[in-house]
């Protein structure tokens, strides 16, 4: 029981830095957004996990519902009219698109 | 622009992000070999809030001031975000954000609508026995945000009506927390230091306003995003 | 000691968030990297606050980080909007859309 609480633990701390390192170094800037979303769901799991119900309940409303919902909103307000689409990210910004 | 991906920008903030996780690691480690933490305090003061839930007793009695600015945050955030979204007549999701909205067509918008009722039971559920147990104001006030939310997304138009007539709520959590704070004091001599015998219902005036800003003002910054986004089309 | 194992995760994201803050070009990213940040310290106060099976919770931090989640997500929001209207401003005199730019 033990062993497998603490295989959870190394799975859900695994996933949080790995989660958490592509949504920032993803070349796209949707699929980093996407895996941000699913970082938030993964936190909600570990706030479980360390007998934070409270900020597990927040954290599934706020961090997978909310922030994925204001995140994917932004995007496609920068894919109507921005300097730099979605999936152009870093490179975008040094000439305007036609 | 060129781009800003420099190397010793890089190494620079490399340097900066571990010092400052060396300092924490040091930090914790000392807090935790010498500090007992302070549940047994909590636990123990607990029965002068005649609530059970400890968080909700430290959110809005033992460190009530924290979320009394927290509201106060949430609405210059408001104020702010609204202010710079355009001005007030266009300020809400417009039919042609709408149209473009990530989630669109007849089976989402149903969906849309079918989860409003559940979610806003979700969230009355959570406010209800936040008192009690895991739950409370800001919990249910996410829900009902990410409610109005996917209203929103589903049925753009009549929400705009309906965020716009709502102002008044952003800044209710801030005036029902005030008022409370000050009729205590006339009690307790102290602001914000609830009486044992009103320290539950007076909680839950502040968690019924405290929710209600919460979702407003979250479900009004999504609009705000909404519209910024679609502002120029 | 369940705690301190996600005290290390949450100071590896900590500095992870500060590092992107830093480093990544594209306002969004910044965001994301600032919430990255935000999420790594939250995991370090409320890990600290476990303290070990049998013994009570320390329900202060978690008080606290429940705050912070609902700031974090409306300073994001604002920074959303923030990164919007600049786009905006920054597009406005290379394409179509100055029209009604800066009315009312």
């Amino acid at each position: 029981m033990n062993l497998l609480l603490g295989l959870a633990d190394l799975v859900l701390g695994a996933s949080l830095i790995g989660l958490g390192w592509s949504a920032l170094c993803t070349r796209d800037l949707f699929a980093g957004c996407v895996r941000f979303i699913a970082f938030g769901l993964v936190m909600a799991l570990v706030w479980a996990r360390l007998r934070a119900p409270d900020i597990a309940l927040a954290e599934a409303a706020i961090g997978a519902g909310l922030t994925g919902a204001l995140l994917l909103a932004a995007l496609r307000g920068i894919g109507v009219s921005g300097w730099a689409r979605p999936g152009e990210d870093r490179d975008a910004t040094e000439e305007p698109r036609p | 622009m060129k781009r800003r991906h420099h190397s010793l920008e890089g190494w620079l903030a490399l340097l900066a992000g571990l010092l400052a996780l060396g300092l924490v690691a040091a930090g914790v480690l000392a807090y935790q070999a010498d500090s007992p933490g302070l549940q047994d305090l909590v636990v123990r003061s607990l029965a002068q809030t005649r609530v059970d839930n400890p968080v909700t007793a430290v959110l809005l009695d033992f460190r009530g001031y924290d979320t009394l600015l927290e509201m106060g945050v949430l609405l210059l955030a408001w104020l702010t975000a609204s202010t710079l979204s355009g001005p007030s007549h266009e300020r809400l999701v417009r039919p042609s954000a709408r149209l473009e909205s990530p989630v669109d067509g007849s089976v989402d918008r149903m969906l849309a609508r079918l989860l409003l009722a559940p979610l806003l039971l979700v969230a009355a559920y959570l406010l209800w026995r936040g008192t009690d147990a895991p739950g409370g104001a800001l919990q249910a006030g996410a829900v009902v945000a990410a409610a109005a939310v996917a209203w929103q997304l589903g049925s753009g138009a009549e929400s705009s009506v309906t965020v716009r007539r709502g102002y008044w709520l952003a800044p209710a959590a801030l005036g029902v927390f005030l008022l409370a704070g000050v009729a205590v004091a006339v009690v307790t001599g102290t602001f914000l230091n609830h009486p044992q015998f009103a320290a539950r219902e007076v909680m839950m005036a502040i968690e019924v306003a405290t929710a209600a800003s919460v979702a407003y003002i979250l479900a009004a910054l999504f609009a705000c995003v909404l519209n910024a986004g679609g502002n120029g089309k | 000691m369940t705690g301190l194992g996600y005290v290390v995760v949450g100071l590896v994201l900590a500095a992870m968030g500060i590092w992107g803050v830093v480093v990544l070009a594209h306002p969004l990213r910044k965001l994301l990297a600032l919430n990255i940040l935000g999420s790594g310290v939250f995991l370090v106060l409320v890990a600290v606050a476990d303290r070990g099976a049998g013994q009570a919770v320390d329900p202060v931090p978690h008080a606290l980080v429940l705050t912070g989640l609902v700031v974090a997500v409306s300073a994001t929001a604002l920074g959303l909007v923030l990164m919007l209207r600049s786009d905006d401003d920054r597009a406005a005199p290379s394409r179509d859309q100055s029209d009604d730019k800066g009315v009312g």
